[in-house]
């Protein structure tokens, strides 16, 4: 999951200027960064979709054809527009969101599918169609905003007392979910592992400890010593894909296997609106990434450097995902998800 | 002979089969069926099996009709039933007796056999003068193939009905005739004739059981099973009261065949009547004499099994009539079960299809004639694979309603279902339907059942037509399309080593249009006997100019290795995601899944089946099993050169086999890539599509 440090401020630059589509999408984008910029707990997702609603309000496209073509070339724009942070984060040069950030792709595509299907359309009347359209778009985006409390509801329920749970790098819906867990009474205790390359973990660790849940941290490279004291792992995902594995930050399928080998339960919190429409075979499969390689200086002169920043966990090694759908076994993921594309 | 015969013979058992466990109701039965013989069936191909009670089965086939034209003969059908039975008894007891003492019986000469089956046509239409439909003529077919392949050699398996009356009056026809026909309607009476015990022919015919293919399977269980019971029964000396009338009505039933069938079955009787007195009286007779006597019995069982009846009921008046005779030995458990199911005696048996075989079919008037050159066409493979078929199918069901006209007074929707089914039972014969096939028959009948009385026959048919050329488009043609820009996708921009199995038409267009598209990668072509397939994939991506590799089924092992995907085609794929394919798929993609190779299933959904199955037994295909004998190329391999003489050898040419979930990666569909626990998502999907788009009509 990625994640804007608090004190990164999003500012709008290239991209769209020279779009045709023009106001639009200026809308959209403009849209989805305030969205960003209210509350920093949104999730990029979350943000596109209601962007994407406002494109629908303001449509003047006379057709459904039209209005689909419109929330198309915004998702787009959404997609591909850049983000600079501020020149006092220090964090270097510019850094673009990531375009094929999957699970902002995985909003916009279901928002489309959702909101587009023609089915229960009234076809005839433009002015009734669009305003379905919108009413579908608010309800969407209100669902995934609901999504993390509802998940965290769920998925409390799998934590008991003075149990052990291993978690990966920050997720916010697990954070969410800790808390409700703790808030309710119960004692637990978390490990956290640290999460290199971007040290998420650290992050994670420390709010944990703001909120005085016992928190151990441990190496990436620990996991499989560690996992005889666990009970159950929970992470969360940067998008579930197709058949109901999970594409998260790099380390999680070492976790997996190791949660397998060791017979421990492993939970996956994600919001239903990081279902995609992937299917990747392996490893390899994945959605090209650009990121800038994040490794020492001191490197040999000949050496390769393999570092991708996510990993591909099949579903053989997930047991249970709890998303704001219900508890889910990964094979009903792909029917969730027929059901939106059928 | 004799030797084959004393040896215990080896079964496969162990297997239980869904439904073949004996029938609850009747509790006394199922124990004497449960000491008699395995109630779980031994499973032993049925072309192929034969075995040592082989002997004694086809001696007392012969016998048994012999008898039944000896009842005929001897009064006309109403007068029949109590003589005849008392005559039937001893006889049978001699049968069994003869059954218990394993003498050997020596695979009989089949010289006659030819001639027997050259009457075979002449006859046929006397059963269908005589009301024999030919669902009922195949079902004893059939059914003769079911209870008595144990005892027939494999090469007459088809033509044994006749080959064993040929036997039991060398040379005349007519005895052949009328011996087969008692067979076959001995068999449609056995269930029937205790209650009537004279039943008129057609009615026998009509009572009859369903055609066997038209069974549920359970039903063609409980059938046997209550036939093994029965007949386990019997032997436990306990004959049913109204046994002993069976087999004379059978025979009166049989007697009006053969006399309906030809003047000639007077001779025909006449003769089995004479040999008849011998055998009845001839308990004590030499073995080797009874033999001759029943000369071809044993490469004829057919009469026998033709129903099972024959000797079953003759079984039942040695029990029943022979009260001071009883059984004098009882037969060897092992033999019993040998003649219990066999694992693959439900599914219809390989029938070498010819236009004079088909010319045979009695309703064959009515058959379009497009249809009959699909049937021919199927049956010699030129239309193969699951699509081909199914547009090919649909396209000639377009042009049979298009020359389709209401008769007067009758209703179109409920006339046209029949007009098709008639078609679609025609093309079952010439080789059963595939899964997709099956559906878009369904769907059709749908569509045409739905059709409101008062709609004028032209738009009626044109919107059935149109429904047609939609169902072609949407699932088959788009359908294609998409699934292929999908499976491309899967395909690497450079470097896979894509395995693909036999032959399958959107494998090889998704490959071809991946090279078009600008990628690098080669395919492994793995094939296998006796269909070698894959020569035409071979040559697909070959054209299209793409690196490939040709390896046979047993190079699997070895080649896995080098792979990185493995794309398969699918002959259906079922509700608990089982694919259903060309045999083989399953053992290629169990070797890619023990390597963690990506097993790619590309299928349209029109192939998905809401059904379950747990094994390539349930439904299957059977192929030619001659085509296992020969190795094209290599006419020094002869050691199964007159294989069908071996008596203990089978070959079994199955044509489809099942791979089960767990080594299926992905489904690749229109729809796009589904996991296989998702197909019955699909399934639900569009039955509930189907279900709001049929409500219009």
């Amino acid at each position: 999951m990625q994640r804007r440090p608090s004190h990164q401020k999003l500012v709008v630059t290239e991209g769209f200027g020279a779009n045709t589509q023009g106001t639009l999408n200026d809308i959209a984008v403009r849209e989805f960064h305030d969205a960003l910029n209210r509350d920093e707990e949104v999730a990029f997702a979350v943000a596109a979709i209601m962007a994407l609603t406002a494109v629908i309000k303001r449509s003047s496209a006379t057709t459904l054809m039209g209005v689909s073509k419109e929330l198309e070339d915004a998702a787009q724009a959404l997609q591909s527009c850049s983000l600079v942070p501020d020149a006092s984060s220090g964090l270097g040069p510019t850094r673009r969101v990531n375009p094929t950030n999957i699970s902002l792709k995985a909003g916009c595509e279901l928002f489309l599918r959702y909101t587009t299907r023609t089915s229960a359309l009234e076809l005839q009347d433009i002015e009734k169609a669009k305003a379905r359209l919108i009413e579908r778009g608010l309800h969407f985006a209100e669902t995934s905003t609901r999504a993390r409390q509802t998940i965290a509801e769920l998925g409390s329920r799998f934590i008991r007392s003075n149990c052990t749970v291993l978690t990966h790098g920050y997720s916010r819906v697990v954070l969410r979910l800790l808390q409700q867990a703790f808030s309710s009474g119960l004692q637990f205790s978390v490990i956290v592992t640290e999460g290199r390359p971007d040290g998420t973990g650290i992050i994670m660790a420390k709010k944990l400890d703001t909120e005085n849940i016992p928190v151990t941290l441990v190496l990436d490279s620990c996991v499989a010593y560690i996992m005889d004291r666990v009970d159950m792992v929970l992470t969360g995902a940067d998008a579930v894909v197709e058949n109901g594995g999970i594409i998260n930050k790099l380390g999680t399928y070492g976790i997996a296997l190791a949660a397998q080998a060791a017979s421990k339960p492993f939970y996956v919190a994600a919001e239903s609106y990081k279902f995609a429409r992937l299917y990747p075979l392996g490893q390899a499969d994945l959605p090209e990434e650009r990121k800038p390689l994040d490794v020492g200086p001191m490197l040999p002169p000949r050496t390769n450097v393999i570092n991708p920043s996510r990993d591909y966990t099949p579903p053989q090694c997930i047991s249970l995902l709890v998303t704001d759908l219900g508890v889910l076994t990964p094979a009903a993921v792909s029917d969730e998800l027929i059901q939106l594309y059928v | 002979m004799t030797g084959f015969q004393q040896q215990p013979v080896k079964q496969v058992v162990g297997f239980h089969v869904e439904g073949a466990s004996p029938s609850p109701t009747q509790p006394s039965l199922l124990q004497a069926a449960m000491t008699a013989g395995s109630p779980t069936p031994v499973i032993i191909p049925p072309t192929f099996q034969r075995e040592s009670s082989h002997g004694s089965r086809a001696a007392a086939a012969p016998e048994a009709s012999a008898r039944v034209m000896d009842a005929s003969g001897a009064a006309p059908s109403q007068a029949a039933p109590i003589a005849p039975a008392q005559q039937a008894a001893p006889e049978a007891a001699g049968t069994s007796s003869r059954a218990a003492a394993p003498s050997s019986t020596a695979p009989r000469p089949i010289q006659h056999a030819e001639k027997a089956e050259a009457s075979h046509q002449g006859l046929l239409k006397v059963a269908s003068q005589t009301s024999m439909t030919s669902e009922a003529s195949m079902s004893s077919g059939l059914f003769s193939l079911e209870a008595s392949t144990s005892r027939t050699p494999p090469a007459q398996a088809q033509k044994s009905p006749f080959a064993a009356q040929a036997g039991v009056a060398p040379g005349d026809q007519a005895a052949a005739h009328a011996g087969c026909h008692a067979g076959h309607h001995h068999h449609h009476h056995q269930h029937h004739a205790g209650s009537h015990g004279n039943a008129p022919q057609g009615d026998g015919v009509a009572k009859g059981p369903k055609p066997q293919r038209e069974m549920t399977k359970a039903e063609r269980r409980a059938l046997q099973e209550s036939q093994r019971a029965a007949k386990a029964a019997q032997k436990a000396g306990g004959a049913p009261a109204e046994k002993p009338a069976k087999g004379p009505a059978a025979a009166a039933g049989g007697g009006d065949a053969g006399r309906g069938g030809r003047g000639a079955a007077g001779p025909a009787e006449a003769r089995p009547g004479g040999g008849k007195p011998s055998a009845a009286a001839g308990a004590g007779r030499p073995e080797a004499e009874r033999r001759t006597d029943s000369a071809g019995g044993g490469s004829g069982p057919n009469s026998a099994s033709v129903s099972g009846a024959a000797d079953r009921d003759g079984g039942a008046g040695g029990a029943a009539g022979g009260a001071g005779l009883p059984p004098k030995k009882k037969k060897d458990p092992k033999a019993v079960s040998l003649n219990s199911t066999e694992l693959f005696a439900h599914l219809q048996q390989y029938k070498r299809i010819t236009v004079s075989s088909l010319l045979q079919q009695p309703a064959i008037g009515n058959i379009h004639p497009a249809v009959l050159q699909l049937g021919l066409r199927y049956a010699d493979g030129s239309i193969r694979g699951a699509n081909a078929r199914c547009l090919a199918m649909l396209n000639t069901l377009c042009q049979v309603i298009r020359d389709y006209t209401t008769p007067d007074g009758k209703e179109l929707s409920r006339d046209l279902l029949r007009h098709l089914n008639d078609h679609v039972n025609f093309l079952v014969v010439c080789r059963p339907l595939s899964v997709g096939m099956g559906n878009a028959i369904r769907h059709l009948k749908l569509r045409i059942s739905t059709i409101p009385p008062d709609m004028p026959e032209v738009e009626a048919k044109e919107l059935l037509e149109q429904e047609i050329a939609d169902y072609i488009n949407v699932r088959i043609d788009s359908a294609d399309k998409q699934l292929v820009s999908y499976a491309v996708a899967k395909v690497e921009a450079h470097g896979d080593i894509i395995l693909t199995y036999a032959a399958s038409h959107v494998v090889a267009r998704a490959l071809v249009e991946a090279a078009r598209a600008g990628k690098c990668f080669r395919v492994v072509v793995m094939d296998s006997r006796p269909e070698l397939e894959g020569r035409a994939t071979l040559a697909r991506l070959m054209a299209a100019g793409i690196p490939c590799t040709y390896v046979h089924l047993n190079a699997a092992s070895y080649i896995i290795r080098e792979v990185t995907k493995v794309f398969l085609g699918a002959a259906a794929v079922l509700s608990n995601g089982t694919v259903l394919s060309r045999a083989g798929t399953a053992a290629v993609a169990m070797m890619a899944h023990a390597h963690s190779k990506p097993v790619m299933i590309c299928c349209e959904t029109h192939k998905f089946n809401e059904r379950v199955q747990l094994d390539s037994i349930t439904h299957n295909e059977l192929g030619d099993p001659e085509a296992l004998a020969a190795v094209p190329g290599k006419p020094e391999v002869t050691a199964l050169e007159g294989w069908s003489e071996h008596p203990r050898l089978r070959l079994l040419n199955l044509k489809y086999d099942v791979m089960p979930a767990e080594y299926v990666t992905m489904v690749v569909t229109e729809f796009g890539m589904v996991p296989p626990t998702s197909v019955p998502v699909i399934l639900r999907e569009f039955r509930q599509s189907e279900q709001t788009v049929s409500g219009p009509f």
